[in-house]
């Protein structure tokens, strides 16, 4: 049972007699569905007992991480202004009244509408790219060089072009999220089999239908991971916008004002909810894509 | 029909150098006059529209006066521009980059400064990273219980923290480098523990002929197996730590440091400096990930095609 567990971990504890299994090849190779990749091997072979075992796990950690908080601070009577107590975030946060109007001005009317444009955008010019070698071989080495560049300092001069209000902030959640989807767009699109390429062909498909039928479909686990990357990347972009003169309104204006007054339990508990929807971003991000690819050969049993 | 003809190509002889220089240059030369030409229309733009409304108070009649061609030269040589030209922000950068590196208040003290948070961080980023891929690798039991909290920890919006950090921990370099580590580390971490699991099956076989112990396995097999992995995740995290020294500046009162710099432009308007602060910031982020690239040639000597 044991040797089975660890196998994608401890190769060698297996029977010399084994065939490596074409997930074992797929794993040394370091082949996986989606670029950068977070999920664990999987296991043996216990359906059944899988979900339960990945899950206890973290949640044990959770829970005990919570809890060395907890009573780490009252043990040693650290006071809240440096750092706060779990309880007592959890107790302030229905006690603010504008967090939630921060909240919702933060991520639906700023990181919103830029990661949609910044997504769409990058995504249309990967289509492009895909049409056009030259265009292809233009834009991407540029797409390349922002992994390298701190674009983020770029929001003060959405700020000053943009103005104060939310126009300035979705413009720099654009810029930060379609980069990415530019890079992993263009390999999704481009990663169908090119069998599958002259079959379409041979259908006497064109460039369009070739579009739609097969390189769409190729591209979605590329697409998503862009967009897994995208909504963490848009919260960024949003608040750190929001540092450089705001609307006064909004988690991170309300976060930069309240810590320096030393209302560690305020800022904390506008921590805490940025923390939570940037979680939550993430995971109906999760959840659209286990809809959308679920044909996936990374979601079929038996991985 | 681009990537098939590309491997093609790839399989062929070596283009001509003329060849070469149709396929690789042209485009991005095509696409940087392109660039250029938008950064000088919006410049146009942006500098109308202020100069518009800004004129009217000070002088409207004679900038009524003035023909369209005048009032376009007026935009793109404005001293205090909402936008400023290519030539003005590469120009402010010159004369900034070639003040005596010891100037008070120069661009080389902030960019010494950031830079110097940045590699800190770096460091530590990378020791934590390794250090939990190793650990990820040797315990399935803790990988399977930190893990979720790794890919949580970047799922979560840090520059919210770095407020309340900076609070808690004191101004200073010491937050800088943590805030810093802390974005590095991730992808060190995912992409070491993966390399640390690249090596074929039939490897570890053979060490199992040689009886080779398990710290042989790791120092000859596995480490070897990851490097090439490693620099993957270090390309990604030198500069996810240039990121994390810029946005540690930003709350509150560092005393030098290139978010400073940007913080203090962005406040007094000062648009031109803005600009070439924010060239001077990626010209810093491209020369430290100049130097893993480097570092990476001469460690990975071998020829490896990682996916990243």
């Amino acid at each position: 049972m044991r040797d089975q567990d660890s196998r994608p971990l401890r190769p060698v504890a297996r029977s010399a007699s084994a065939t490596p299994t074409r997930t074992d090849v797929a794993a040394a190779q370091g082949i996986d569905a989606t670029p950068i990749s977070t999920e664990l091997p999987s296991g043996g072979r216990r359906h059944l007992l899988r979900p339960i075992l990945t899950v206890i796990p973290p949640m044990i950690v959770f829970v005990l991480l919570i809890a060395v908080w907890e009573l780490g601070v009252r043990i040693l009577n650290i006071p809240y202004v440096t750092l706060p107590a779990p309880s007592r975030i959890i107790q302030t946060i229905p006690t603010i009244d504008e967090l939630w109007s921060d909240a919702y001005y933060t991520t639906v009317e700023e990181a919103l509408p830029g990661f949609l444009l910044g997504s769409g955008l990058g995504f249309v010019v990967a289509v492009m790219a895909t049409h056009s070698r030259f265009f292809a071989r233009g834009v991407l080495p540029y797409a390349a060089i922002t992994n390298s560049i701190p674009i983020i300092g770029m929001a003060p001069i959405s700020v000053a072009l943009f103005g104060a209000e939310w126009q300035s902030k979705a413009v720099i959640v654009a810029i930060l999220t379609f980069f990415p989807m530019v890079l992993n767009a263009y390999r999704g699109l481009t990663s169908v089999d090119p069998v599958s390429l002259q079959l379409m062909r041979s259908y006497a498909a064109n460039w369009w239908e070739t579009l739609v039928k097969l390189r769409f479909p190729a591209s979605l686990p590329y697409v998503f991971n862009a967009l897994k990357i995208n909504t963490t990347l848009a919260m960024i972009g949003a608040i750190v916008a929001e540092y450089f003169g705001g609307p006064f309104a909004g988690l991170g204006y309300y976060i930069n004002n309240e810590a320096p007054e030393l209302a560690m339990d305020k800022a904390w508990a506008a921590v805490v909810v940025a923390c939570a929807i940037g979680i939550g971003a993430y995971m109906i991000v999760v959840i659209v894509e286990r809809i959308f690819t679920s044909w996936h050969v990374s979601y079929r049993s038996g991985r | 029909m681009a990537e098939s003809t590309a491997s093609f190509e790839a399989l062929g002889t070596r283009p001509t150098l003329s060849r070469r220089w149709l396929d690789r240059i042209l485009p991005v030369a095509a696409i940087f006059a392109v660039l250029i030409a938008i950064w000088y229309a919006a410049a146009i733009y942006f500098n109308l529209h202020y100069l518009n409304i800004h004129m009217q108070d000070v002088d409207p009649n004679g900038w009524n006066r003035l023909s369209t061609g005048e009032k376009i030269h007026e935009a793109l040589t404005t001293g205090q521009p909402l936008m400023p030209t290519p030539v003005q922000t590469i120009g402010d950068l010159l004369t900034r980059l070639t003040q005596k590196p010891t100037a008070a208040g120069g661009l080389w003290v902030d960019v010494f400064w950031t830079g110097h948070a940045a590699i800190l961080g770096f460091l530590l980023g990378t020791a934590i990273g390794v250090a939990l891929a190793v650990l990820f690798m040797s315990s399935r039991l803790l990988a399977q219980s930190l893990m979720p909290f790794v890919v949580a920890s970047q799922t979560i919006p840090i520059v919210a923290l770095v407020p309340a950090i900076m609070v808690s921990l004191g101004l200073g370099l010491r937050s800088e480098v943590l805030i810093s580590a802390y974005l590095a580390f991730f992808s060190i971490t995912i992409s070491t523990y993966k390399g640390l699991q690249s090596v074929q099956p039939l490897a570890f076989e053979l060490m199992r002929s040689y009886a080779a112990s398990p710290q042989q396995v790791f120092l000859k097999l596995r480490l070897p197996a990851a490097l090439p992995f490693l620099f993957t995740g270090l390309k990604i995290g030198v500069t996810a730590s240039l990121v994390g020294a810029i946005i540690a500046e930003l709350p509150a009162g560092s005393p030098h440091g290139l978010g400073q710099a940007l913080l203090n432009a962005s406040q007094y308007s000062l648009n031109i400096l803005l600009w070439s602060t924010v060239l001077s910031a990626a010209l810093l982020g491209l020369a430290l990930y100049g130097v893993v690239v480097l570092a990476e040639r001469m460690v990975v000597r071998w020829r490896v095609e990682v996916m990243e």
